[in-house]
């Protein structure tokens, strides 16, 4: 019996229908691991082969799983992204591998979509599997040819479809979008709450806060694009509150890319939220001021990792918050190489999380405008400083990721076409063929007026909608056009 | 769950029961949904549970969190249910301080599915001056008539680039396009480094140790703080932490925190001396009666924990912890457990014999015995004191336990303890002390043939004169033969039949004594008029002469080879 309708809220409500949405993706990706398991065992094996036969049942049962739940079962690929009953499957470095190799499988076969009928059996999914390991060829007669093997060995509960020009059809993915907004701008508030509380034992409600953070991580792994989209947002009512959002989502992602797991995600998320809250105790002019600071005030300055530890500890319920949020609150300044501040004579090795956030905080202190600059960095220009300083201040492989995270060009950077329009990045090309190639909006036309156009991906194959091939020149700085990313996301 | 401990077999076959009907039920209908108010659970439209009363509703402490619906699929294991109802229990247990929907959210679960309201999150306002923009936004008037207007003209520098590279339509895959950039190819991650990356993940997954991590920080913390008067406080966390996990029968994590500290105390720095006297200050507070007493309440109350970490960590505190320890000898029922506790009491009587002494006198006369046991260990003199306090106990079972003790412990002092219970009123104490007494000793010797002269000691039971004849045996000495003749001569009018078996035992104590001395005595002995003792008598000697050739024999040959 699959999951009645009538027992999901309407899908006006968001909050039910991301529950709902999670589930499905959460099928899908079971169901993913064990289809790319039977297809590479189906490519190395004779299909009696017990190892073969029992990954090919493995996915059998996967399907069984999602028919409870779902009316259908439909893997899809466009734009090099993968697709499971309409939901986009999220991938890291871990699953990537798995996740190429069947969106190169299929684009190889001409498949766009594959999707299985309730009344499938076991003897026609192997039969598939082997059918569909073999299949080669790029072009039209591949795909013809795998239809016509199918016919002849009487699969009736397994249907392919070719690639959909513009993509399929999808299950709207606002609801996801609605809610990570709201957690977003929620999260500022809170904080804000939080920190100017008079009361310091009553500051930080460990529950209240791990609550929010599992939220940022549920939007991260839903749809990382859009939140990382939103650390566009540069609120300059307090800087050190967006900025310690901003830090918490990028790092999630970060940790989410590089693998960690979800309970140890939210772990990271508190971590990176609470990095800087030592600077609570630096008064606000050090921290606004325009002009270089003086020794004094920067050793004003250097003494907040420790504060922000010392606040740590004397949270209510401190078993309840990460510890690690008090390790990192003392060592994202350090750098890798130990050289950075606190010099603390005890040491050994930084914490991952104080790595990964570590990275995060520079990056995103980079790319917001503050008084004492005469303009932030592009995001593109913030990855390159930051390289320069790879293996000192940041580990090299951490930085690596995160770059590969925000791609060529990070979501946010406003690029020079070379049709002469200015277009914003959307989304990053996760495959490395086509890193510099992402999804973009025109904003600016080639008459120089302002547009809001539909979103382009310059590394679709097709023939673009209005006939222009677009290429992106160069990334351009935003606020030298006046431009307010922002107000795209 | 909230009645017994988490390990009683009453928890564990309610919920066995609990998981059987679900599983009856999903698998007729393979789901199962249940909505939340505030004081009900809906199955349907049909009430299932009520309370109105918040402090004791379920539903409500599932409600004031945001939990709106709960759905139970088909292929839910046991250990998910478990770990569901774990999350409600604990939630119970610290509902300030807990949100079940985090709770929930934790355990990732596969086959149990909620929708919750993020309540928490539905009060906070956007401040009336903040601005979710940047410093350049467009929302500013100026912005829009910008947006208005849409001119934007492109620096001559861009409108250059795009007239000179700009003709090149076409993907340029890989390749720097941005000066400012510099970063294509280096940001692709190849195979090995996608390695690295899961070793580096794995391997702090591995190493992540909270307790461990928080000691660490805090010592970092101690290095930084220049003002000792704070180090207290910095301090005064790790003790509360301790506390706190030591309450909650945390105690694996509690010994962390203890190996953690010992740690750091061998590994600090040579000009941070002063860190000993710190991580002494946290474990003494661990160690101190208060503490004790916390552990005390939690195992009378049959929270445990784990057991084989409550030991590690027992073992850790040291002999201050033996109160606990002979609580679970006295009150724990599992033998194994009770032989845990028994071996690491007496590890701790090891190094401190005096952690027992307390109990030296309890009237549980059982426990008294294994305390006294356990202080019995090979060399152990330090133990010695405190049997010597135990040599008049009234009970003589207890009294014969100081004896074993005191033989195991051996040495002169000891020994010294033992003849004090040659005169023991219970017969069967002094036939043990007899027996287990060093007779190296002469003064032992000297005082064990003072007694055996006296005129009572033909008024005690055979048993006792026989242990006291082999206390002389052992002997094996000049001196002693004396005593055995006259015991060999004793003759009496009553029980002459019992008296003549044990002037052959004395005899055959002359024969095993063996000295010129000893055999003179048989020899006079054989001509007693008393045929049985003479005839034992000559069979002794006959015995003593054959075992001197066989000896001698031996004794040629061997020079001979």
């Amino acid at each position: 019996m699959k999951r009645p309708l009538n027992h999901v809220r309407s899908t006006e409500d968001s909050s039910s229908q991301w529950f709902a949405d999670r589930k499905v993706v959460q099928a899908g990706q079971h169901f993913f691991s064990a289809f790319v398991s039977a297809l590479k065992t189906a490519q190395l094996y004779d299909p009696n082969n017990h190892v073969f036969v029992d990954h090919a049942t493995a996915l059998c049962d996967r399907l069984r799983d999602i028919f409870r739940m779902e009316d259908e079962a439909a893997i899809e690929v466009t734009a090099d992204h993968l697709f499971f009953n309409g939901l986009r499957l999220p991938t890291n470095f871990a699953s990537y591998p798995g996740y190429r190799f069947l969106i190169n499988n299929l684009i190889e076969s001409g498949v766009g979509k594959i999707w299985f009928e309730e009344e499938f059996n076991d003897e026609e999914v192997r039969k598939f599997l082997v059918i569909f390991s073999k299949s080669k060829g790029r072009s039209s007669e591949s795909f013809d040819d795998l239809e016509t093997q199918l016919r002849t060995e009487g699969i009736t509960g397994i249907h392919l479809e070719k690639p959909q020009e513009g993509g399929g059809t999808f299950r709207k993915i606002s609801a996801i979008r609605q809610v990570g907004k709201q957690m977003y701008l929620n999260s500022i508030l809170l904080l804000k709450k939080m920190t100017h509380n008079l009361e310091p034992r009553r500051r930080i409600q460990a529950k209240v806060v791990r609550r929010l953070v599992q939220t940022i991580v549920d939007a991260v792994t839903n749809d990382e694009a859009y939140m990382l989209a939103l650390t566009n947002i540069k609120n300059h009512y307090d800087y050190t509150l967006n900025h310690s959002v901003n830090v918490s989502v990028l790092s999630v992602a970060l940790g989410y890319r590089l693998g960690i797991e979800r309970t140890r995600l939210a772990d990271l998320g508190i971590s990176a939220l609470f990095h800087d809250i030592g600077k609570v105790n630096v008064p606000k002019e050090i921290l606004s001021k325009p002009s270089r600071l003086t020794e004094e005030e920067f050793e004003l300055v250097k003494k907040h990792p420790y504060h922000g530890a010392e606040m740590l500890t004397r949270v209510k319920g401190l078993g309840k918050l990460p510890v690690r949020a008090i390790i990192v609150a003392i060592e994202h300044h350090m750098g890798v190489d130990l050289c950075g501040y606190p010099n603390v004579s005890m040491r050994k090795d930084l914490n991952l999380f104080s790595k990964i956030i570590s990275i995060a905080d520079v990056f995103d202190a980079m790319t917001t405008p503050r008084v004492y600059r005469k303009r932030p960095f592009t995001r593109s220009e913030a990855i390159s400083e930051m390289m320069k300083e790879s293996g000192t201040k940041f580990d090299p492989l951490l930085l690596k990721a995160f770059s590969h995270m925000l791609g060529l060009y990070p979501i946010g950077t406003v690029v020079l076409l070379n049709t002469g329009e200015l277009a914003l990045v959307m989304e990053t090309n996760h495959n490395p063929l086509h890193l510099s190639s992402p999804k973009i909006k025109v904003i600016v036309d080639s008459s120089g007026s302002r547009t809001d156009g539909e979103v382009i991906d310059l590394a679709s194959s097709g023939a673009p909608l209005d006939g222009v091939k677009r290429a992106i020149l160069k990334s351009v700085d935003a606020t030298k056009y006046e431009i307010d990313v922002t107000a795209y996301f | 769950m909230n009645t017994y401990p988490s390990n009683s077999p009453v928890i564990a076959k309610h919920k066995d029961r609990l998981y059987k009907e679900f599983q009856s039920f999903l698998s007729n209908h393979h789901i199962l949904t249940v909505t939340v108010s505030e004081s009900t659970v809906l199955l349907g439209d049909q009430v299932i549970y009520e309370e109105k009363t918040r402090s004791k509703s379920l539903a409500f402490l599932l409600y004031k969190d945001g939990l709106r619906e709960i759905s139970f699929y088909e292929p839910m294991t046991s250990r998910e249910l478990d770990q569901f109802l774990d999350a409600l229990t604990e939630n119970m247990g610290a509902p300030e301080e807990t949100d079940v929907v985090s709770l929930l959210w934790e355990k990732d679960f596969n086959n149990i599915l909620y929708v919750a309201i993020d309540e928490i999150f539905s009060n906070t306002e956007e401040p009336a001056d903040s601005h979710f923009g940047g410093e350049t936004g467009s929302r500013s008037s100026s912005g829009d008539e910008k947006a208005s207007s849409g001119a934007i003209a492109l620096t001559s520098e861009d409108r250059k680039c795009v007239t000179e590279t700009g003709s090149k339509i076409g993907r340029i895959d890989g390749e720097q396009t941005d000066p400012g950039v510099g970063v294509s190819q280096s940001i692709l991650l190849n195979d090995q480094e996608l390695q690295e990356i899961k070793r580096i993940v794995s391997d702090d997954k591995r190493a992540f140790n909270p307790p461990r991590e928080l000691a660490d920080a805090l010592f970092e913390m101690l290095d930084l703080e220049r003002d000792p008067g704070r180090c207290d406080s910095i301090l005064k966390v790790l003790k509360e932490y301790l506390s706190g996990l030591v309450s909650g029968a945390n105690f694996e994590m509690a010994c962390d925190v203890i190996l953690a500290l010992s740690e750091i105390e061998r590994s600090s720095p040579p000009r941070h001396s002063e860190y000993g006297p710190l991580v002494q200050t946290v474990l003494e507070d661990a160690r101190s009666p208060r503490a004790i007493e916390r552990i005390r309440l939690l195992l009378r109350g049959g929270i445990t924990g784990s057991l084989e970490h409550l030991f590690k960590y027992l073992s850790l505190l040291g002999p201050g912890a033996a109160s606990i320890l002979v609580d679970i000898l006295t009150k724990m029922e599992d033998p194994t457990i009770r032989s845990k506790a028994r071996a690491l009491l007496a590890e701790f009587v090891h190094k401190s014999p005096r952690c027992v002494e307390e109990w030296l006198f309890d009237p549980r006369v059982h426990l008294v015995k294994q305390l006294i046991s356990i202080l019995g260990q090979p060399r152990l003199e330090e133990a010695i004191p405190y049997l010597d306090k135990c040599v008049y106990w009234h009970d003589a079972d207890i009294r014969k336990e100081v004896i074993r003790a005191l033989s195991r412990i051996g040495g002169k002092t000891a020994n010294s303890i033992q003849v004090k219970f040659f005169t023991d009123p219970d017969p069967q104490v002094r036939v043990l002390a007899a027996r287990s007494v060093d007779i190296s000793d002469p003064e032992t010797i000297e005082l064990a043939c003072k007694l055996i002269s006296e005129k009572q000691f033909f008024k005690t039971e055979m048993l006792e004169r026989k242990a006291w004849v082999d206390l002389l045996r052992k002997a094996g000495s000049d001196g002693v033969v004396p005593v055995l003749r006259d015991l060999l001569h004793h003759r009496t009018w009553f029980k002459r039949k019992e008296n003549d078996q044990f002037r052959s035992y004395v005899a055959s104590a002359l024969g095993s004594v063996a000295t010129e001395a000893a055999i003179r005595v048989l020899l006079e002995a054989t001509h007693m008029r008393n045929r049985r003792v003479r005839n034992v008598c000559q069979h002794v000697l006959e015995r003593v002469q054959a075992e001197e050739e066989r000896d001698s024999s031996n004794g040629e040959t061997r020079e001979r080879a």
